[in-house]
């Protein structure tokens, strides 16, 4: 689910990597208040979770196969500052090394794999359930198996449900808003569920052996700060979500009313999951979000909407591009021999 | 210049590791450090580092083990781990040299020639730039030395210093050990290796120290040995 | 052989390759990181249809390959990751886009089609670059670099933390797996017997080593700062400010348009 680099626009990349880097300054805050020495436990887990989704895992009853959901293991593991700060590691590593994602990507991908799952996935389902706010009944190992599976669900549908929002922002995709938004939705409830039994296995194994490296596991303490940190994670996602929308909204006004609005009948609007008061407060902000997109876009598209040709649709102008890259090629094939039969020489 | 008195060391509060330990050492000696599996070596000298709690008291030049002594105990202390990735923990040999040595407030150009001194010391320039995931196990045990050794510390703690090393590369370490003329603690199972570089010896066993002396009447001594799970050296086996 | 091993590879390769001697390989590693990022900003700015402006961007990654003696097809090779979710998003585009923009001999070409193209040759040019970067940079230049940058200390320590013990952790896991399916030769993935325990093992081994690895901080004098020892780098203006100047102009995209009327 790693976005791509071709998909985004720069403005919605920068976007995403000035939300992100928000947010992993909150962490580093939070963790040299209270824990420094965690560097090397978060590097050892970081290099884990990255070895943990080599390893196929057979679903039983399919043929196929599921992996890990790092951003709930590591935050069951470390905490969620940590664990944010070791999935940007995991995250930059696929990023560089196995081009898993992309560098301009990454603020995005941050956001969708690591914020969800180390702070909504944590604070939101983790945490109460764990702290035994809701099925309290229940034995603490079932707790922990449903506090891991419907953390990870959640965070795998937002995940999906923002990459389908940042690559329609970025007008890069023909496909209709709803459309997309319901085929990733139902593929990510799938993986979530997966995902979240393979991660509940590990921690359940973890929790039988060696309990105490489990998080907010044991009799409830006097954790009274959970309302505020869940408060506080809700503002920030109701002011990217609504970043991303005013902008989204100033760059196509008619296509968000449309995919808002316009199709309730064909029952798209579930998949949106927002409501008309969402909307009000996004618009209210559509004005300020166009003049920052304009000073963020440093080559906006509509400076060149009256110019044909720069849009590069003229025959001329492909004709003329191909045989550049021609030369290159050429060129470069040209000069590679050139290196060798001088290495020849030299030998 | 080390000395442990009433030393005990337990783990998890109840179960006890080591009791009532006691023995000094002179600066300059060589003490070979043996016992059986879980008879606690190695928790003896994460204990003398103040990297473990323990009972008693232990001093290191005349300095206690403590929180606020913690500090100069670890500059005169160097510390060879037993799996060489754990302790060198940063991309290339080179930067695992410096990180002590920057830390120690060193400036740029003393760190890069006690860098070079220490390489060139131990024949191992060629290492310098290598990563340190891709040295092979002679040379990762080679380079950790060097680590430590550019920080100038006056006693060498060593936990199984020799484990794992092929023949030839056995020999090339226990021919630098012997180079290095500093106080030296070497914990091991491999008592012909003991035997070459140490001269006193000292056997842990049943939580306890079982027994203390020279080389030759420790491990030539089947019986206490053998008490303690452990066997005459090769090179006297066959006598 | 099994994924992890692929993978332990993949970053070997990397490794040597950013150990290489040319040109790219001893500058600023901070101009290339910027030259990259620009790079892809341009690219990623491209309108859909701006096919020809794209595809003048092929300057960069294919004379910077020549110098620094890469592979492009080994580079592309990289694609499968990235690639599926590129083509998931872009392959209706025909159907949705029908407008026709241009007729090339009688063929019509939609806006749909052009944008498909144009976006997976972006995917393509992107990953060249980005590739480019990390196989002519050394890991600690990179995370100079970043330091540069200001991107706070404790994360390129972690960065660099984590890239150290990411070969051992694969290695782990690749002998693991080895040892799982020589028992179980029959089958495909690991057993839902084993989903905890496989890599849950492996985890409390992990959480030992890093004890070991924060006492061995810890002796060499670590007091939560991590320092890291700072390279001088020869300056790069002309591939710094050349390349930031070439990229506008590609931009522009009357530089295509210009060149074909020459031809035609």
């Amino acid at each position: 689910m790693h976005m791509a680099d071709a998909l985004l626009s720069p403005t919605v990349a920068t976007t995403m990597y000035v939300a992100s880097a928000g947010i992993a300054g909150l962490s580093i805050h939070q963790l040299q208040k209270s824990e420094e020495d965690k560097l090397p436990i978060m590097a050892v887990s970081a290099a884990l979770v990255f070895a943990g989704q080599m390893i196929n895992y057979t679903i039983p009853g399919t043929g196929s196969s599921g992996h890990i959901c790092g951003g709930i293991l590591l935050s069951a593991l470390l905490g969620p500052y940590a664990a944010f700060l070791s999935m940007i590691s995991v995250l930059l590593i696929q990023c560089l090394f196995f081009a898993d994602g992309g560098l301009m990507a990454l603020g995005a991908n941050i956001w969708n794999m690591a914020f969800y799952g180390c702070f909504v996935g944590y604070f939101l389902i983790y945490r109460p359930i764990m702290k035994g706010r809701v099925f309290s009944s229940l034995s603490e190992r079932i707790r922990l198996i449903l506090a891991v599976v419907l953390g990870s669900i959640l965070t795998l549908q937002l995940g999906a449900f923002s990459v389908v929002i940042e690559t329609t922002l970025s007008g890069i995709t023909e496909l209709p808003f709803g459309l997309f938004a319901g085929l990733m939705q139902p593929i990510h409830l799938a993986i979530g569920l997966v995902e979240g039994l393979i991660t509940a296995a590990i921690l359940l194994f973890v929790y039988e052996t060696r309990k105490e490296l489990i998080m907010d596991v044991g009799p409830s303490t006097t954790a009274k700060l959970s309302l505020k940190q869940i408060l506080s994670v809700l503002v920030i996602i109701t002011f990217v979500t609504g970043g991303l929308f005013s902008l989204y909204a100033s760059a196509k006004p008619d296509g968000l009313e449309w995919a808002l609005f316009g199709n309730k009948d064909e029952g798209y609007s579930e998949n949106m999951a927002l409501d008309e008061e969402n909307y009000g407060i996004s618009s209210s902000l559509a004005d300020n979000a166009a003049k920052v997109q304009e000073s963020m876009s440093f080559l906006p598209d509509y400076a060149f909407k009256d110019n044909d040709a720069a849009l590069g649709t003229s025959v001329s102008g492909i004709v003329g591009s191909s045989i550049v890259a021609l030369v290159a090629i050429l060129f470069s094939l040209g000069f590679g021999f050139y290196k060798k039969k001088g290495a020849h020489k030299a030998a | 210049m080390i000395k442990m008195e009433h030393v005990n060391i337990a783990y998890d509060t109840n179960e006890m590791v080591l009791k009532d330990i006691n023995f000094s050492i002179k600066e300059g000696e060589c003490i070979g450090l043996i016992g059986a599996n879980g008879a606690g070596k190695s928790s003896l000298l994460k204990a003398m580092l103040g990297l473990i709690p323990y009972e008693g008291r232990i001093y290191v030049e005349d300095s206690l083990v403590e929180k606020k002594n913690l500090a100069s105990v670890r500059k005169t202390l160097g510390f060879l781990f037993q799996n060489a990735d754990e302790q060198m923990f940063m991309p290339t040999v080179y930067e695992d040299m410096a990180f002590g040595l920057l830390n120690m407030g060193l400036n740029k150009d003393e760190v890069e020639k006690r860098i070079d001194d220490v390489l060139k010391e131990l024949r191992l320039d060629y290492l310098k730039k290598k990563y340190n995931h891709k040295l092979s196990i002679g040379e990762k045990r080679m380079a950790a030395i060097a680590t430590i050794l550019a920080m100038q510390p006056k006693v060498l703690l060593m936990d199984e210093p020799t484990s794992a090393l092929d023949p030839k590369n056995r020999r090339l370490y226990i021919d630098m050990m012997n180079g290095l003329k500093m106080t030296k603690i070497i914990t091991s199972h491999d008592l012909d290796m003991i035997y070459s570089c140490c001269e006193r010896v000292i056997v842990l066993g049943n939580g306890k120290l079982q027994a203390d002396g020279g080389k030759e009447d420790i491990l030539r001594n089947k019986k206490v040995l053998e008490e303690n799970h452990l066997e005459l050296p090769l090179a006297f086996q066959r006598l | 052989m099994n994924k992890a091993e692929k993978a332990v590879i993949e970053i070997k390769q990397i490794d040597e390759l950013a150990d290489g001697n040319s040109y790219l390989h001893h500058i600023s590693p901070l101009s290339k990181l910027v030259v990259t990022l620009a790079y892809l900003l341009f690219v990623m700015s491209c309108p859909k249809y701006a096919f020809s402006t794209v595809l003048l961007f092929i300057l960069y990654p294919i004379s910077m390959y020549a110098i620094a003696d890469l592979s492009l097809w080994q580079a592309l090779k990289r694609m499968r990751f990235i690639l599926p979710l590129i083509i998931f998003v872009n392959i209706l585009n025909p159907f949705f886009d029908q407008q026709i923009l241009l007729q090339i001999g009688g063929f019509p070409l939609t806006g749909g089609i052009i944008s498909f193209i144009t976006t997976i040759l972006k995917g393509i040019l992107v990953l060249w670059a980005s590739y480019l970067l990390v196989a002519t940079t050394k890991m600690d230049a990179l995370c100079q670099a970043l330091r540069q940058l200001h991107i706070p200390k404790i994360l390129v320590s972690l960065f660099l933390l984590t890239y150290r013990y990411l070969g051992l952790m694969m290695e782990e896991v690749s002998r693991m797996s080895e040892a799982y399916y020589l028992r179980a030769p029959d089958q495909k993935g690991i057993h839902i017997s084993a989903w905890g325990s496989f890599l849950g093992q492996l985890l409390l081994r992990s959480m030992d080593r890093a004890t070991e690895i924060f006492h061995a901080m810890k002796l060499r004098g670590y007091i939560g700062e991590y320092r890291l020892m700072e390279k001088e780098y020869p300056p790069a203006y002309l591939y710094f400010f050349g390349w930031l100047c070439m990229f506008v102009l590609f931009r522009l995209g009357i530089l295509a348009e210009w060149i074909g009327g020459i031809f035609l």
